[in-house]
């Protein structure tokens, strides 16, 4: 494939996209005829995430399938992934040839699969974080240095302030909690965020001068 | 003495915690909820609103969180509902999709989409693609996000819709999540791009885990109201009590949570004793 197709073309697509967004955001008012053009562009996402959605099963299909033929790592539970992917499929189309009002609908079948069977899955997946979030507090809440101490008081004082039992056994837990949370908390957070913005910011400006190229794949 | 304290077989800590948050699901403790500030800014200015006003509720969680942003989302529509408020529900998560179902079945009756005030007073749009992006186009052009709604209704067949075109209509945004897009997303690409707070105040039912990351936009009066994870739920129902005499559901939940964290700071004193043990006592593990 020439440079112009895999690098030229892709960088000069950013580089308009780019500048028509950050125009129609930055120097036109709502209702104007150029911030309404800029919707019907973000619109059209939905035809990138439909087929990077059919895209995103073929290659999970495929990956798992090799994995099957070679007998690689954990190669039975890739049965069951495609076992799951396969036959979830066939609810959904068996919905959509079945159901008389629209194509995109989820027929009452699958949505009775997804609340009925993962649903189940992943919450009951979720709460066993309970049980090691109970062994890693023994195990790894020590009193090492100055900032693990720290850590540790705080980290109780939050337990005890955000649950019913801390006002009971002491009125003044949940107010140094609010307090945790809405002063030191906030005031680093917002340095994070502050400092992920300008990051943000410096790494778009980068792509749209097209300096930033490894969203572009390695240049061989 | 001190490596056997400070090395307690992790399957002896999982049983206790099994048996010890058991016994108040089982039997409920009752303990008092006291009301934080993050919830009355929630409960506030909903109730503040005019009947009639329009209220976005989005739910962009999946099934891992619904213990938190299930019942989140479920007292507030109730809250909604009982003022009159005219509600758009959606969903930026495909996984939060069928879920909002279930709490809208729950909240205006199982018959649900086939009552009166579909259309009239509540309408649900399901998923909408996209993520961030679909958020901005929902802000800008609400029926260009989405044509139907999650029955297949064209949304200009919608009388609701007719008076829900973009966000300069909404009069509050209630965000349920536990990820992106998320409340970031609504602030970034709703709010930002509608006039900022006044225009779009939000409110966010979240996982507790995620809101200390939340607290700048608290502080900085871009969210106005925050339920905390199931604590938060709990004192929304605690409201909804006395004023509607809503069902306090989170009860049990509050209080298994309240013994799992005291168990969680006994265990860390045990652990550091035996720490400190074998490092300043000479034992066996010194």
């Amino acid at each position: 494939m020439s440079l112009v197709v895999k690098r030229h073309i892709p960088l000069a697509i950013t580089f308009v996209m780019g500048i028509i967004m950050v125009i129609a955001t930055y120097f036109f008012f709502p209702e104007t005829p150029a911030r309404i053009a800029s919707t019907q562009l973000t619109a059209s996402v939905d035809i990138l995430v439909a087929t990077a959605g059919v895209i995103g099963i073929v290659v999970l299909l495929r990956h798992h399938g090799l994995n099957i033929s070679r007998r690689g790592r954990f190669w039975k539970y890739s049965i069951i992934t495609i076992i799951g992917v396969v036959l979830y499929l066939i609810v959904g189309l068996y919905g959509i040839a079945t159901h008389e009002r629209h194509l995109m609908l989820a027929s009452e079948l699958f949505e009775w699969v997804y609340i009925q069977l993962y649903t189940s899955m992943d919450m009951t997946i979720f709460s066993l974080l309970a049980f090691f979030i109970v062994s890693a507090a023994y195990r790894a809440f020590r009193l090492r240095s100055l900032e693990a101490s720290v850590l540790l008081v705080v980290g109780s004082l939050m337990l005890l302030g955000r649950a019913p039992i801390g006002g009971v056994i002491w009125e003044g837990f949940p107010t140094i909690a609010d307090w945790l949370l809405t002063v030191p908390n906030a005031a680093g957070n917002r340095a994070i965020t502050i400092g992920i913005a300008v990051g943000a910011i410096s790494l778009a400006i980068r792509q749209l001068m097209g300096v930033e190229r490894g969203y572009l794949g390695p240049e061989r | 003495m001190a490596l056997s304290i400070a090395r307690i077989d992790r399957r002896y800590l999982y049983i206790l915690l099994f048996i010890l948050v058991s016994i108040p699901l089982l039997n409920p403790l009752k303990l008092p909820v006291p009301i934080s500030e993050l919830t009355t800014n929630v409960y506030d200015p909903t109730a503040a609103l005019p009947a009639g006003s329009i209220v976005i509720s989005s739910f962009d969680f999946g099934p891992s969180t619904i213990p938190e942003n299930r019942p989140q989302a479920k007292a507030h529509l109730f809250h909604c509902k009982q003022l009159g408020l005219k509600v758009v529900a959606t969903a930026f998560w495909v996984s939060g999709a069928p879920i909002g179902n279930d709490v809208l079945q729950e909240v205006y009756g199982s018959d649900f989409p086939n009552i009166s005030e579909y259309g009239e007073s509540i309408v649900y749009l399901g998923y909408i693609p996209g993520g961030e992006v679909g958020m901005q186009t929902f802000g800008d052009d609400t029926w260009q996000a989405k044509g139907i709604d999650h029955y297949g209704t064209a949304v200009g067949d919608l009388p609701l819709m007719q008076e829900c075109q973009s966000a300069a209509d909404f009069d509050l945004w209630a965000e349920w999540t536990s990820g992106t897009p998320g409340e970031q997303q609504v602030i970034q690409f709703v709010q930002g791009r509608h006039g900022g707070p006044s225009a779009v105040p939000i409110v966010v039912g979240s996982t507790a885990v995620s809101v200390p990351g939340m607290m700048p936009f608290y502080m900085a009066g871009q969210i106005i109201g925050i339920l905390n994870g199931l604590a938060g739920a709990g004192e929304y129902e605690s409201l909804l009590n006395v004023a509607y005499g809503y069902p306090f559901e989170q009860g049990p939940g509050l209080d298994a949570q309240s013994v799992a964290h005291v168990l969680i700071i006994i265990f860390v004193i045990m652990g550091n004793i035996g720490y400190a043990m074998s490092k300043y006592g000479g034992g066996e593990g010194s």
